[in-house]
Protein backbone atom coordinates (compact mmCIF):
# COMPACT_ATOMS: atom_id res chain seq x y z
CA UNK A 1 0.00 0.00 0.00
CA UNK A 2 1.37 3.54 -0.74
CA UNK A 3 0.12 7.21 -0.03
CA UNK A 4 1.44 10.57 -0.77
CA UNK A 5 0.89 13.68 1.37
CA UNK A 6 2.48 16.24 -0.90
CA UNK A 7 5.64 15.51 -1.49
CA UNK A 8 6.50 12.68 1.27
CA UNK A 9 6.32 9.03 -0.49
CA UNK A 10 5.03 6.54 2.11
CA UNK A 11 4.55 2.57 0.45
CA UNK A 12 4.30 0.08 3.25
CA UNK A 13 4.20 -3.94 1.93
CA UNK A 14 4.58 -7.63 3.76
CA UNK A 15 7.32 -9.84 3.30
CA UNK A 16 6.86 -13.46 4.24
CA UNK A 17 10.22 -13.27 4.84
CA UNK A 18 12.28 -13.04 8.46
CA UNK A 19 12.81 -9.59 8.91
CA UNK A 20 17.09 -10.32 9.06
CA UNK A 21 16.53 -11.96 5.17
CA UNK A 22 14.47 -8.85 3.93
CA UNK A 23 17.34 -6.16 6.09
CA UNK A 24 19.73 -7.77 4.33
CA UNK A 25 17.98 -7.97 0.52
CA UNK A 26 17.35 -4.42 1.07
CA UNK A 27 20.80 -3.20 2.02
CA UNK A 28 23.74 -5.84 1.31
CA UNK A 29 25.49 -5.45 -2.11
CA UNK A 30 25.68 -9.30 -2.83
CA UNK A 31 21.90 -9.50 -2.35
CA UNK A 32 20.95 -6.49 -4.45
CA UNK A 33 23.19 -7.31 -7.23
CA UNK A 34 20.64 -10.49 -7.83
CA UNK A 35 17.29 -8.55 -7.69
CA UNK A 36 17.76 -4.52 -8.10
CA UNK A 37 15.39 -3.76 -9.99
CA UNK A 38 11.88 -1.30 -10.04
CA UNK A 39 10.13 -3.37 -12.64
CA UNK A 40 9.87 -6.45 -14.45
CA UNK A 41 11.73 -4.97 -17.77
CA UNK A 42 14.78 -3.54 -15.70
CA UNK A 43 17.66 -5.63 -13.91
CA UNK A 44 20.35 -4.60 -11.32
CA UNK A 45 24.01 -3.12 -13.05
CA UNK A 46 26.80 -1.85 -10.82
CA UNK A 47 26.35 -2.23 -7.19
CA UNK A 48 28.32 -0.56 -4.61
CA UNK A 49 27.28 -0.39 -0.81
CA UNK A 50 29.18 0.45 1.62
CA UNK A 51 26.82 -0.50 4.45
CA UNK A 52 28.33 2.31 7.57
CA UNK A 53 26.81 5.45 9.14
CA UNK A 54 28.39 8.16 6.50
CA UNK A 55 29.26 5.51 4.23
CA UNK A 56 28.03 5.91 0.06
CA UNK A 57 25.83 3.61 -1.93
CA UNK A 58 25.93 3.83 -5.72
CA UNK A 59 23.37 1.67 -7.61
CA UNK A 60 22.52 1.19 -11.39
CA UNK A 61 19.26 -0.07 -12.73
CA UNK A 62 19.22 -1.66 -16.41
CA UNK A 63 16.54 -1.42 -18.72
CA UNK A 64 15.80 -4.01 -21.59
CA UNK A 65 16.54 -1.17 -23.76
CA UNK A 66 19.85 -0.74 -22.24
CA UNK A 67 19.02 2.55 -20.35
CA UNK A 68 21.38 2.89 -17.14
CA UNK A 69 19.12 4.65 -14.24
CA UNK A 70 21.86 5.44 -11.43
CA UNK A 71 20.85 6.60 -7.69
CA UNK A 72 23.18 7.14 -5.07
CA UNK A 73 23.27 8.65 -2.01
CA UNK A 74 25.28 8.44 1.86
CA UNK A 75 23.70 6.38 5.20
CA UNK A 76 22.77 8.56 8.12
CA UNK A 77 21.41 5.73 9.82
CA UNK A 78 22.26 2.09 9.91
CA UNK A 79 20.55 -0.27 12.80
CA UNK A 80 20.15 -4.09 11.36
CA UNK A 81 18.13 -5.31 11.07
CA UNK A 82 16.03 -2.39 12.22
CA UNK A 83 16.38 0.37 9.94
CA UNK A 84 18.25 2.19 7.42
CA UNK A 85 17.89 6.31 6.76
CA UNK A 86 20.13 7.40 3.62
CA UNK A 87 20.04 10.49 1.22
CA UNK A 88 19.14 9.40 -2.34
CA UNK A 89 19.68 11.24 -5.74
CA UNK A 90 20.03 10.15 -9.13
CA UNK A 91 23.18 10.51 -10.74
CA UNK A 92 21.73 9.34 -14.18
CA UNK A 93 19.21 12.10 -14.37
CA UNK A 94 20.01 15.17 -11.87
CA UNK A 95 16.73 16.93 -13.86
CA UNK A 96 14.78 14.31 -12.06
CA UNK A 97 14.95 15.57 -9.22
CA UNK A 98 14.86 18.88 -10.10
CA UNK A 99 15.09 21.49 -7.14
CA UNK A 100 15.26 18.16 -4.45
CA UNK A 101 19.03 17.07 -4.83
CA UNK A 102 19.20 16.06 -0.77
CA UNK A 103 16.14 13.68 -0.32
CA UNK A 104 15.67 11.09 2.40
CA UNK A 105 14.67 7.46 2.65
CA UNK A 106 13.95 6.31 5.75
CA UNK A 107 13.34 2.69 5.75
CA UNK A 108 12.07 0.69 9.18
CA UNK A 109 11.43 -3.14 9.25
CA UNK A 110 8.83 -4.73 11.86
CA UNK A 111 8.47 -8.15 13.13
CA UNK A 112 5.23 -9.63 12.02
CA UNK A 113 4.39 -12.66 13.12
CA UNK A 114 6.47 -14.85 10.56
CA UNK A 115 6.93 -11.87 8.47
CA UNK A 116 8.24 -8.32 7.57
CA UNK A 117 6.68 -5.10 7.39
CA UNK A 118 8.42 -3.19 5.54
CA UNK A 119 8.20 0.91 5.84
CA UNK A 120 9.44 3.16 3.39
CA UNK A 121 8.99 6.87 3.58
CA UNK A 122 10.80 9.21 1.13
CA UNK A 123 10.69 13.03 1.67
CA UNK A 124 12.38 15.97 0.44
CA UNK A 125 10.69 16.33 -2.65
CA UNK A 126 10.58 19.86 -4.56
CA UNK A 127 7.37 18.74 -6.27
CA UNK A 128 4.52 16.44 -5.68
CA UNK A 129 4.93 15.53 -9.54
CA UNK A 130 8.37 14.01 -8.95
CA UNK A 131 7.36 12.30 -5.74
CA UNK A 132 4.98 10.46 -7.60
CA UNK A 133 6.99 8.96 -9.97
CA UNK A 134 9.11 7.94 -7.10
CA UNK A 135 6.02 6.15 -5.23
CA UNK A 136 5.43 4.08 -8.41
CA UNK A 137 9.19 3.75 -8.45
CA UNK A 138 9.26 2.30 -4.56
CA UNK A 139 5.86 0.46 -5.31
CA UNK A 140 7.73 -2.11 -7.70
CA UNK A 141 10.79 -2.24 -6.16
CA UNK A 142 9.27 -3.77 -3.48
CA UNK A 143 7.12 -5.92 -5.81
CA UNK A 144 10.57 -6.89 -7.30
CA UNK A 145 11.37 -7.60 -3.93
CA UNK A 146 8.57 -10.12 -2.53
CA UNK A 147 9.33 -11.62 -6.39
CA UNK A 148 13.37 -12.28 -5.15
CA UNK A 149 12.32 -13.56 -1.31
CA UNK A 150 9.82 -15.73 -3.03
CA UNK A 151 12.32 -17.44 -5.59
CA UNK B 1 -16.62 -17.15 20.88
CA UNK B 2 -14.61 -17.74 16.94
CA UNK B 3 -11.51 -16.46 16.25
CA UNK B 4 -13.21 -13.79 13.95
CA UNK B 5 -15.63 -12.32 16.38
CA UNK B 6 -12.51 -11.98 18.82
CA UNK B 7 -10.62 -10.24 16.26
CA UNK B 8 -13.59 -7.74 15.72
CA UNK B 9 -13.38 -6.77 19.51
CA UNK B 10 -9.76 -6.11 19.28
CA UNK B 11 -9.96 -4.26 16.67
CA UNK B 12 -13.06 -2.32 17.92
CA UNK B 13 -11.36 -1.99 21.43
CA UNK B 14 -8.68 -0.71 19.86
CA UNK B 15 -10.56 2.19 18.05
CA UNK B 16 -12.19 3.00 21.68
CA UNK B 17 -10.38 5.51 23.63
CA UNK B 18 -9.03 9.43 22.65
CA UNK B 19 -5.24 7.95 23.00
CA UNK B 20 -5.20 5.14 21.37
CA UNK B 21 -6.95 7.16 18.37
CA UNK B 22 -3.77 10.02 18.09
CA UNK B 23 -1.15 7.49 18.13
CA UNK B 24 -2.79 5.64 14.78
CA UNK B 25 -3.47 9.36 13.82
CA UNK B 26 0.25 9.80 14.29
CA UNK B 27 1.03 6.93 12.65
CA UNK B 28 -0.94 7.54 9.60
CA UNK B 29 1.53 10.00 8.68
CA UNK B 30 4.81 7.39 8.98
CA UNK B 31 6.50 5.26 11.50
CA UNK B 32 7.48 7.19 15.02
CA UNK B 33 8.88 6.50 17.91
CA UNK B 34 6.79 5.96 20.86
CA UNK B 35 7.75 9.64 22.11
CA UNK B 36 6.68 11.31 18.93
CA UNK B 37 3.71 9.23 18.57
CA UNK B 38 2.60 10.36 22.22
CA UNK B 39 3.83 13.74 22.67
CA UNK B 40 1.78 16.12 24.40
CA UNK B 41 -1.14 13.24 24.96
CA UNK B 42 -1.72 13.45 28.81
CA UNK B 43 -1.30 10.53 30.18
CA UNK B 44 1.17 8.38 32.18
CA UNK B 45 3.65 5.90 31.13
CA UNK B 46 2.05 3.31 32.64
CA UNK B 47 -0.56 3.91 30.78
CA UNK B 48 1.16 4.37 27.87
CA UNK B 49 2.71 1.17 27.68
CA UNK B 50 -0.84 -0.38 28.21
CA UNK B 51 -2.50 1.70 25.44
CA UNK B 52 0.48 0.91 23.00
CA UNK B 53 0.15 -3.41 24.49
CA UNK B 54 -3.71 -2.71 23.37
CA UNK B 55 -2.91 -1.63 19.76
CA UNK B 56 -0.12 -4.62 19.41
CA UNK B 57 -2.38 -7.31 20.50
CA UNK B 58 -5.36 -5.62 18.07
CA UNK B 59 -2.68 -6.09 15.11
CA UNK B 60 -2.80 -2.57 14.12
CA UNK B 61 0.37 -1.43 14.84
CA UNK B 62 3.79 -2.87 14.89
CA UNK B 63 7.30 -2.38 17.01
CA UNK B 64 10.75 -2.23 16.82
CA UNK B 65 13.61 -1.88 19.47
CA UNK B 66 16.75 -0.07 18.73
CA UNK B 67 17.96 0.19 22.37
CA UNK B 68 16.00 2.36 24.32
CA UNK B 69 13.90 3.63 21.35
CA UNK B 70 11.38 2.08 20.46
CA UNK B 71 9.43 2.59 17.01
CA UNK B 72 6.12 2.10 15.95
CA UNK B 73 4.08 1.65 12.52
CA UNK B 74 0.90 1.39 11.48
CA UNK B 75 -0.05 -1.80 10.13
CA UNK B 76 -2.03 -0.89 7.26
CA UNK B 77 -4.36 -4.27 6.84
CA UNK B 78 -4.81 -4.31 10.95
CA UNK B 79 -8.29 -2.93 10.42
CA UNK B 80 -9.44 -4.75 7.65
CA UNK B 81 -11.87 -7.59 9.55
CA UNK B 82 -13.58 -4.13 11.29
CA UNK B 83 -13.42 -2.50 7.69
CA UNK B 84 -15.31 -5.61 6.02
CA UNK B 85 -17.69 -5.59 8.83
CA UNK B 86 -18.56 -2.11 8.82
CA UNK B 87 -18.99 -3.09 4.84
CA UNK B 88 -21.18 -5.31 5.53
CA UNK B 89 -23.72 -3.02 7.46
CA UNK B 90 -23.39 -0.46 5.27
CA UNK B 91 -24.18 -2.60 1.96
CA UNK B 92 -27.23 -4.44 3.57
CA UNK B 93 -28.65 -0.75 4.37
CA UNK B 94 -27.58 0.66 0.86
CA UNK B 95 -29.18 -2.33 -0.52
CA UNK B 96 -32.70 -1.31 1.80
CA UNK B 97 -32.31 2.02 0.08
CA UNK B 98 -32.31 1.44 -3.37
CA UNK B 99 -34.97 -1.05 -2.78
CA UNK B 100 -36.87 1.98 -1.10
CA UNK B 101 -35.31 4.16 -3.97
CA UNK B 102 -37.18 1.60 -6.52
CA UNK B 103 -40.39 1.80 -4.66
CA UNK B 104 -41.05 5.36 -5.38
CA UNK B 105 -39.72 5.11 -8.61
CA UNK B 106 -43.03 3.09 -9.67
CA UNK B 107 -44.85 6.00 -7.83
CA UNK B 108 -45.40 4.16 -4.55
CA UNK B 109 -48.70 2.70 -5.84
CA UNK B 110 -47.62 -1.09 -5.70
CA UNK B 111 -47.29 -1.34 -1.71
CA UNK B 112 -44.61 -3.78 -0.36
CA UNK B 113 -43.02 -6.61 -2.22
Amino acid sequence: MATREGTVVRVQRRFAAPRERVFDAWTNEDVLREWWSAMPSMRPGTIEVDLREGGRYRMEMVTDEGETHIALGEFREVRRPERVAYTWSWESNPDAMAGSSDTLVEVDFFEDGDGTIVTLVHSGFAAEQIAELHEHGWTGTLEELAKHLNA
Amino acid sequence: MNSSAAQLDRSFLALSHPVRRTILERLAHGPATVGEATRGVAVSKPAVTKHLRVLEDAGVIVRHVEGRIHRLALRVDGLVDAESWLDEYRSLWEAKFDAVERHLAKGGKDGDT
